[in-house]
């Protein structure tokens, strides 16, 4: 009878756990504040309550609106997704990963070639100028391969994207004036610097340095190629690229920008006698990728930044068009952990311009770049009077006017090889080449 | 709506239990449980919800006519036929029409365009319960229901509305006006839907997840994949299927235990079955049995004959598989079991119970293993293409470095999933409890497990769904 007794009781508080979960939770899911709105390891806005109509209400869209804003800006979701991330890595061995099809690479982008169809119309700011119409430019990896605690990005060759790229940095070429010099650089993304061949085709990774070997025998002779792939490997026991980004280091850079000066014939400074500033606990995009995988997320990166040594004052113009003065490298230690690599030039604008006091013989350089080209930028300005940095990306209109209105005489085109084989990116080029 | 949806669980069900505990009669309860099953069911669009008001008037009225008319032979079939007929009628229209007309085109080119009539969430599972109802009356197992919203809260209750069990109305007559919970019968639901629930948000899923790495959607991506990758692919999708349905069921027998109602088992861990025939003994019961009952027997059963039997098992298999879906993968699949269950019924199964029980075991998971595969793919090319990559004939070797880290970053998991399908984790589970429970010390861990538990596995699951509301095709601002 006593055991019948207490077992009652623990039935009874069983239920009051039960009921006592759901409605808490119920009420916090109800309570609307409490829900996110964004997800900063995501990098997206998440779904938004339907806006119902007579039509969505009868076929039942707006009711699967509504369970896709409720389950996706559930409160407490970053929480929650942390936590199925700690039992999941009970799942198995996960010394390495993979995230995304291999195989599905390829497709995928074909897909988003589709949806990229419907041209933008290029729209007419008052004062009569034209202008292009910027959408938010995404770019995505195929897949991601994860070794203990770095991810590699697998690389997929696009013939048709790499050809637009080649075809528009010609245009280029052919459309400046004799004393401009072309430059181009393509950067390796660090699958191809880090991992040997053979595990790179075992991951279904196109060959990086045949890739980028194919575009620059395609550019014409007026187009100098800044080969920066052997320099890379041979440095490739350092801190090159992130470990949970896909963007390279500084360092990565600087030995990229000492193979530019090598091509120019000039001297580059001393990585030691430049200032630095250092950026710890950075997660960057990969961590998001992988859904959150805690082999990266309990490993994060640290950025370095080098301040030039003439200023580190520059100006940019953002997106809608308003000029700000900002920070060559600008302090983000207050920033999340996965914005630091934004220390670089203000992130990612469509022009920014650096003037270097210490200089005074009207040399101009213009730097044509995806975000790769940010940790770049700074290694320049000790080297021109005038650095230009266009994102090709977000820049509103053509290349050719600034280039003769500045007067400037470098210009170098860095991509990363992701970058100039994606067929969402390389229209932008072409487009700001043609205008 | 789904059970396995932050929805469901963090408003719709705490709501609509909170509102049934206030309730007092028992009239008002199921007032409650019949709102709350028109909202869910309207919730995938509130067009269908006519339907299934439509279907049960035509139960509820067919029925009522076939007692009145009991004394009458002819009526009786007459009203039994329009019943049933109209049911299948609406069920043959909404689920099979395109299927129909798409063969027809096939053989004739007419039509030219085949209309697009999408399926009715759950239709195939209440039409089975109505039109159990409408029989049961006529063969007078059961008095039909006077009240129209009680047939109408027996076929749409959300428990069982749109993802089974079929439950009969016989079942559930007494209980659906005279039910009673008991409170130990309330904590033993509770740990049902909650592992029911972890099943599906943890295993199942997960399960899922690694079953569409392995068989891409693409021919050409399946195409590539190496031999080794199908055959772990094709398993995770025979756990997988297993684990969702009966995650299913378990929640909705959990949901029933909750308010009073007993269901049937609709699962009774078919992959530990040691034929072909006990697999569908323990297999979708409540499915099995419905052909059984009214179909295989009323066509005769296996009295009038060797010919007679094969043809009624023939047809009941044929329904079976289409029942599942109108493609004719589906009939291939029912057809498969059929050759199998003849091939036993004819003397290998008591030649199968001679030897050791693990060739039994063996061979009925080899059949049902390659029966997945024909249930999965209702395009003939990809099923084609798989088996011949299963057997290295697409030229992609045994393994490669995708299969192998897909298998070593999910091996413990595949082997819990494998574990989940059999009765080890409750047996072992009762038999800790029955040795802790004579240790005074370890009797207040049990008890605390035993309240903590449903908490515990609600969280984890909370944390799946979660997660997977997140898109994994992610595209980034570079």
């Amino acid at each position: 009878m006593r055991r019948k007794r207490r077992s009652t009781k623990v039935i009874k508080y069983k239920i009051y756990a039960f009921a006592a979960t759901l409605l808490l939770l119920t009420v916090a899911a109800l309570i609307i504040p409490l829900r996110p709105k964004e997800s900063e390891i995501e990098k997206r806005t998440l779904s938004k309550f339907p806006k119902p109509s007579l039509e969505t209400l009868w076929n039942g869209e707006f009711f699967e609106g509504v369970n896709l804003w409720y389950a996706d800006t559930f409160p407490f979701r970053e929480q929650f997704i942390a936590g199925n991330m700690e039992y999941r890595s009970l799942y198995g061995i996960q010394k390495k990963q993979i995230y995304g099809s291999m195989q599905a690479s390829a497709e995928v982008e074909e897909e988003q070639e589709e949806k990229e169809e419907e041209k933008e119309q290029d729209k007419t700011v008052k004062d009569g100028t034209k202008k292009r119409e910027i959408k938010q430019i995404q770019e995505q990896f195929g897949a991601v391969y994860v070794a203990e605690d770095t991810a590699f990005s697998l690389y997929g060759f696009n013939p048709e994207a790499v050809n637009e790229y080649i075809a528009a940095v010609n245009a280029l070429a052919g459309s400046v004036g004799e004393d401009v010099n072309i430059y181009d650089m393509i950067v390796p993304i660090s699958t191809g610097v880090y991992l040997d061949v053979e595990l790179q085709k075992e991951l279904g990774s196109s060959d990086q340095k045949e890739a980028i070997q194919y575009i620059y025998d395609g550019l014409e002779d007026k187009v100098k190629v800044v080969d920066v792939f052997a320099t890379l490997e041979d440095h490739n026991d350092e801190y090159l690229y992130f470990r949970t980004d896909h963007h390279w280091t500084a360092l990565g850079a600087y030995y990229a920008y000492c193979e530019f000066m090598k091509q120019k014939e000039m001297e580059p400074t001393p990585l030691e006698s430049y200032q630095t500033m250092v950026f710890d606990n950075f997660v960057g995009t990969m961590y998001s990728y992988c859904n959150q995988a805690s082999a990266l997320g309990s490993n994060p990166d640290t950025v370095t930044a080098y301040i030039p040594l003439a200023t580190n004052d520059m100006q940019f113009t953002n997106i809608d068009g308003e000029t700000m003065d900002y920070n060559v490298i600008a302090d983000v230690s207050t920033w999340a952990g996965s914005s630091k690599y934004n220390c670089f030039i203000g992130g990612d604008q469509p022009i920014g311009w650096v003037h270097n006091p210490a200089r005074a013989d009207g040399s101009a350089c213009l730097l044509i770049k995806e975000s790769f080209g940010n940790a770049f930028a700074p290694f320049l300005v000790d080297h021109y009077e005038y650095v230009y940095i266009v994102d090709y990306r977000y820049y509103p209109t053509g290349l050719l006017s600034l280039i003769q209105e500045k007067n400037i005489k470098d210009v170098l085109l860095l991509n990363n090889v992701s970058a100039a084989s994606a067929s969402t990116l390389v229209p932008n080029l072409t487009e700001i080449v043609s205008y | 709506m789904v059970f396995s949806s932050l929805l469901f669980l963090f408003l719709f069900f705490a709501v609509t239990m909170a509102v049934y505990c206030l309730s007092d009669t028992l009239s008002k309860k199921n007032i409650v449980l019949l709102a709350a099953s028109l909202i869910f069911y309207a919730w995938g669009g509130p067009r269908y919800l006519l339907l299934l008001l439509l279907m049960s008037g035509i139960s509820w009225i067919s029925a009522l006519f076939i007692y009145e008319n009991r004394q009458n032979v002819v009526m009786k079939k007459v009203f039994l036929a329009a019943g049933v007929g109209l049911q299948l009628l609406l069920l043959g229209y909404f689920k099979y029409a395109g299927f129909l007309l798409r063969n027809v085109q096939k053989v004739t080119g007419f039509p030219e365009e085949i209309p697009n009539i999408v399926l009715p969430i759950g239709i195939s599972f209440y039409t089975f319960q109505l039109i159990s109802y409408v029989i049961d009356v006529y063969w007078e197992n059961v008095r039909p229901q006077r009240k129209y919203w009680l047939v109408l809260l027996y076929a749409g209750l959300f428990f069982q509305c749109i993802a089974g069990p079929i439950v009969r109305y016989k079942d559930v007559a007494y209980e659906i006006e005279h039910r009673k919970t008991k409170l130990s019968e309330i904590g033993d639901g509770i740990n049902r839907f909650t592992t029911g629930l972890v099943k599906k948000a943890i295993f199942a899923n997960s399960c899922a997840e690694i079953a569409d790495t392995l068989l891409p959607q693409k021919l050409a991506e399946l195409d590539s994949v190496p031999a080794l990758g199908l055959w772990l692919g094709v398993l995770m999708y025979m756990l997988q299927i297993y684990l969702d349905f009966s995650a299913y069921s378990d929640m909705a027998i959990g949901m029933g235990w909750m308010t009073g109602f007993h269901f049937k088992e609709n699962f009774n861990y078919p992959y530990i079955a040691d034929s072909v025939t006990e697999f569908w003994r323990r297999w979708h019961i409540s499915l099995s049995s419905f052909f059984r009952d009214y179909v295989y027997i009323p066509l005769g059963g296996n009295r009038r004959g060797q010919k007679r039997t094969m043809l009624n098992l023939f047809i009941v298999w044929a329904l079976t598989g289409l029942w599942h879906g109108a493609y004719w993968n589906f009939v291939l699949w029912g057809l498969f079991y059929y050759v199998f269950l003849v091939i036993e019924k004819n003397g290998f199964l008591d030649k199968l119970k001679t030897l050791p029980s693990a060739v039994g075991h063996i061979y009925t998971l080899v059949v049902v293993y390659f029966g997945w595969i024909l249930f999965k793919f209702s395009d003939m090319a990809y099923l084609g293409h798989t088996l011949r990559g299963m057997f290295g004939l697409n030229g992609n070797g045994f393994a490669n470095l995708e299969v192998k880290i897909v298998f070593e970053n999910n091996m413990f998991f595949i082997a819990a999933s494998i574990l989940a399908c059999t009765p080890l984790f409750k047996l072992g589970y009762r038999w800790c409890v029955r040795k802790a429970r004579r240790i005074t010390a370890v009797r207040w861990l049990c008890n605390a497990v035993e309240v903590a538990g449903p908490v515990f596995l609600v969280l984890i699951a909370t944390m799946a769904l979660v997660g997977n509301s997140y898109n994994p095709f992610l595209y980034f601002q570079f």
